[in-house]
């Protein structure tokens, strides 16, 4: 092997012994743990009793929420020459590398724009790298060692378009690393705009590196809106990308030439916000995304016809995960109402749902504890939760820490999912808090559990703001209606006929 | 066969029959149907005004029953025009297809607004359609104003109306931090004190009409240029899948046009009071002309009250022609006030408390 990737290759074998769920791997390398994005994990932990090990320090502080600002990327997990690092991206233009044994920080390196794509960690020609793809345009490879100076962290940098005055953020999708004919290469959507009404730019495109050079390989223009987190397939043989395009579409290009492999894209009717995963389904390879049409898809990969449609009823914008649990093929979605839904992966149809207390916008992670398949997500609760991915029974929950912002706009930013996988020497669930701090949960003697989410009527109440509001409104009835009365008594009934003016007149 | 309504686990979906987008652009295909609906039906609709002919209301019920008809299952993206306006605005120039997407509605709407006046909310609107036919199913309630039994469905309606809207306030909790993400809720308990004034005391009728209106899409703008994901009783209509606040507001709005008719258009819309502006200078205008006997047979038939001493609030009609076919005289009629002689000039309507 010319080109070793070894935790990348370990990945990938992890994925295709997903069903047992046996095998050890260390690391949580990108975004859905590999390049299917299928968010199935091997770490095992020896049971469900969680306890909290560390939490990180806060970001430099940004009181100004911005559209679609995110506050974490979604954790990459990695061990570099035996140290166990915890990578991710953050508002404040940073790229963090925390510890993963006590998340004390281990480097920093500021980009000149927000964070919010997965780092991709890799050993390419026998060195560590880090990918990260920034809004400055910018795709960025770091040695993630510790101990190297600053002068020396990045090691190559490929800007997708040059500075103007008028160019916006880009936006860029989760970068993906994938191995083709012995030779890896890196994919990165992105979705350039500058508003210049002379060089206007509005450019959605998908860009192939080398990853041990930065030199591009090729270049595919997807369209004039924004470009989604890629997965990695095969069409007819051919390893495939799956891009989902904002607008409505899924496109599927050749990883080698990033030419299209399907006659013309899947649409699905209305706006993608989500990642696409895919699985094999009674030998069959499936894509599954979600859309804003309030519905989950299972597309065939082979022709990009849809298989399944299955209504969650809202918004879906998180990255559909997929495990085989006692035998049948699972997609766990989470969406806009709260709920995380498993479905059948061959039909569509609910297996089971669970209620969370918040949006559920991050993608599930599936990993094992205590021998039981487990769905760990992300809420807009506050909540990380943990539930049965048999039969989504309640297993754990932790306060991650409320929202350091005043709002957020709906719809608009992609919020951290979080991750397990193992660090110094232990299985760890790693969750991104908007509170400022990333946390992180291995076995323990004690257990950090809150409990099951409890809907007392006084708790909707005071979330809902609704006392205040309420006493407001009545006060301001009681007081129009008293006034309305004694002018009433004060003057006589106001005279509604059509005559009585003229007659009066 | 798949019907479009019905309920999965414990909600209720709306599937849309015409699943698939007419028209290829910019490596996508963008979702027309709305464009198409719209005009098509404006058309239908502004050849029903012009054409004068006994059964107009029949035709005009008929034309809102195939609107409504289509629009909840044909057209995918809500109609919201104000947040449309909005994130349309915002996209232009950094993604011009998300900008059309948009702005299609609205600008669809807006540009027969300014032909036609509002034949949208007279014709099209399905909201306006149903508190419309509500309103007239419930006519017996408001036919005995005087009588105390009224007075008491008034006020009793009320108190289970903030009742009501408690419960769903508790029942929708915010989904983000921030309450305002199912304002309508709370907007709905403004337009029941509004609704409750009014019919304690009519003339206030102009003043929220004429004020408070444009208050409230003002208000609305904020909202949305806030970034709140605000919804509104028209979402129901037209989204996938259906949001409580939206569903709340919209049976409380049916409710208050039980006792007044159209609340929600008089006071609240803010695609109205948009739309209302554009309809002050629209080509098309009901004007009098020399056979109006001056006996206010047009002012009882308007559904909004918009017809004081014989003259027309432009910005509040809804171009229903209920008062042109109600007139005995012929002295209402459509004119084109874009050609050259035809602008009638009328002060613009006083303020109905100081009868003249």
């Amino acid at each position: 092997m010319t080109s070793a990737i070894c935790n990348l290759k370990s990945a990938i074998l992890a994925l295709c012994l997903s069903t047992c769920l046996g095998a050890e791997v260390v690391d949580w390398p990108m975004f859905g743990f590999g390049p299917q994005r299928q968010g199935v994990s091997p770490t095992r932990f020896a049971s469900a009793t969680l306890e909290h090990q560390w939490s990180t320090a806060t970001p430099r502080a940004l009181y100004t929420y911005v559209e679609g600002t995110p506050y974490w990327s979604s954790p990459c997990l990695a061990t570099v020459e035996g140290q166990p690092r915890v990578f991710l991206g953050c508002y404040d233009n940073t790229v963090y590398a925390f510890d993963g044994a006590t998340g004390e920080d281990a480097w920093q390196f500021i980009t000149g724009g927000a964070v919010g794509a997965t780092p991709v960690y890799a050993i390419i020609g026998g060195h560590p790298m880090l990918f990260v793809a920034s809004s400055d345009r910018s795709i960025y490879a770091f040695d993630p060692r510790s101990g190297v100076p600053d002068t020396k962290r990045k090691l190559w940098q490929v800007e997708t378009l040059a500075w103007k005055g008028t160019v916006n953020p880009a936006r860029m999708a989760n970068p993906l690393l994938a191995e083709i004919d012995g030779k890896p290469v890196l994919v990165c959507g992105v979705w350039n705009n500058n508003r210049s009404g002379t060089e206007n730019v509005q450019r959605g495109e998908v860009l192939a590196l080398e990853p041990a050079t930065g030199k591009e390989l090729w270049r595919r223009e997807i369209g004039t809106s924004a470009v989604g987190t890629p997965c990695l397939g095969t069409v007819k043989g051919e390893p495939a990308l799956f891009v989902p395009y904002e607008p409505g579409a899924v496109f599927a290009l050749s990883v080698r030439t990033g030419e299209d492999l399907w006659p013309k894209p899947c649409s699905s009717g209305d706006e993608i916000h989500s990642g696409i995963s895919v699985g094999v389904v009674n030998g069959r390879q499936l894509l599954f995304l979600g859309g804003r049409t309030a519905w989950a898809y299972g597309v065939d990969a082979e022709t990009g016809q849809q298989v399944w449609a299955s209504p969650i009823n809202t918004w879906v914008d998180s990255t559909p995960a997929f495990a085989v649990i006692d035998g049948r093929p699972t997609v766990f979605v989470g969406s806009y109402n709260y709920f995380v839904f498993a479905l059948d992966a061959a039909t569509g149809k609910e297996v089971w749902r669970y209620r969370t207390r918040g949006i559920v916008q991050g993608s599930p992670a599936v990993a094992t504890m205590g021998g039981e398949p487990v769905v760990c997500v992300n809420s807009l609760d506050d909540h990380v939760y943990v539930v049965a991915a048999r039969d989504g029974r309640f297993l754990f929950r932790y306060d991650l820490g409320q929202f350091s912002w005043s709002h957020y706009q709906k719809g608009k930013t992609i919020w951290a999912s979080c991750v397990v996988g193992m660090l110094a020497g232990k299985p760890m669930l790693v969750a991104p808090s908007y509170s400022g701090v990333v946390h992180a949960f291995a076995v323990g003697t004690r257990d950090d559990n809150a409990g099951p989410p409890r809907d007392s009527f006084w708790d909707a109440l005071g979330e809902a703001y609704t006392i205040p509001v309420v006493l407001l409104v009545v006060a301001v009835l009681v007081f129009t209606l008293t006034r309305l009365v004694r002018a009433r008594r004060a003057t006589g009934p106001p005279d509604h006929t059509i005559d009585g003016p003229q007659k009066s007149g | 066969m798949e019907l479009p309504f019905g309920w999965e686990g414990d909600r209720l979906v709306i599937r849309k029959v015409i699943e698939r987008a007419l028209l290829p652009l910019g490596n996508t295909a963008l979702d027309l149907t709305p464009f198409l609906m719209m005009a098509g039906l404006s058309v239908v609709a502004a050849f029903l005004m012009r054409w004068k002919f006994p059964h107009r209301q029949w035709a005009r019920r008929l034309v809102q029953t195939i609107s409504a008809v289509a629009l909840i299952m044909g057209v995918h993206p809500c109609a919201c025009m104000s947040r449309d306006i909005i994130l349309g605005a915002n996209a232009m120039g950094r993604d011009d297809l998300g900008a059309f997407k948009y702005l299609i509605v609205f600008a669809t709407v807006a540009a027969f607004t300014m032909l036609f006046g509002r034949i949208f909310c007279g014709w099209l609107c399905p909201l306006g359609f149903a508190q419309e036919l509500l309103g007239k199913l419930t006519s017996w309630a408001r036919g005995h104003k005087e009588k105390p039994a009224f007075i008491y469905l008034k006020y009793g309606m009320g108190v289970v109306f903030l009742g009501v809207l408690f419960y769903s306030s508790y029942k929708t909790k915010p989904a983000t931090f921030s309450f305002i993400e199912h304002a309508m809720v709370f907007y709905t308990i403004g337009l029941s004190l509004i609704a409750l004034t009014v019919l304690t005391d009519h003339s206030k009728d102009w003043f929220f009409k004429s004020r408070v209106r444009y208050a409230i899409l003002i208000s609305i703008f904020a909202v949305f240029i806030y970034g709140v994901y605000a919804n509104g009783p028209f979402c129901v209509f037209f989204t996938a899948y259906v949001e409580w606040a939206s569903l709340i507001s919209c049976f409380g709005v049916l409710l208050l046009s039980i006792v007044l008719m159209n609340a929600w258009c008089r006071y609240m819309c803010p695609e109205g009071a948009m739309l209302g502006l554009l309809a002050n200078h629209a080509a098309w205008q009901i004007n009098r002309n020399d056979r109006c006997q001056r006996d206010g047979c047009c002012e009882p038939v308007c559904p909004v009250d918009c017809i004081v001493m014989g003259i027309r609030d432009r910005r509040t009609c809804l171009y229903c022609m209920k008062c042109v076919d109600a007139c005995p005289h012929g002295a209402l009629e459509i004119v084109n006030e874009l050609r050259p002689g035809k602008k009638q000039t009328v002060p613009f309507i006083p303020r109905p408390t100081k009868y003249f």
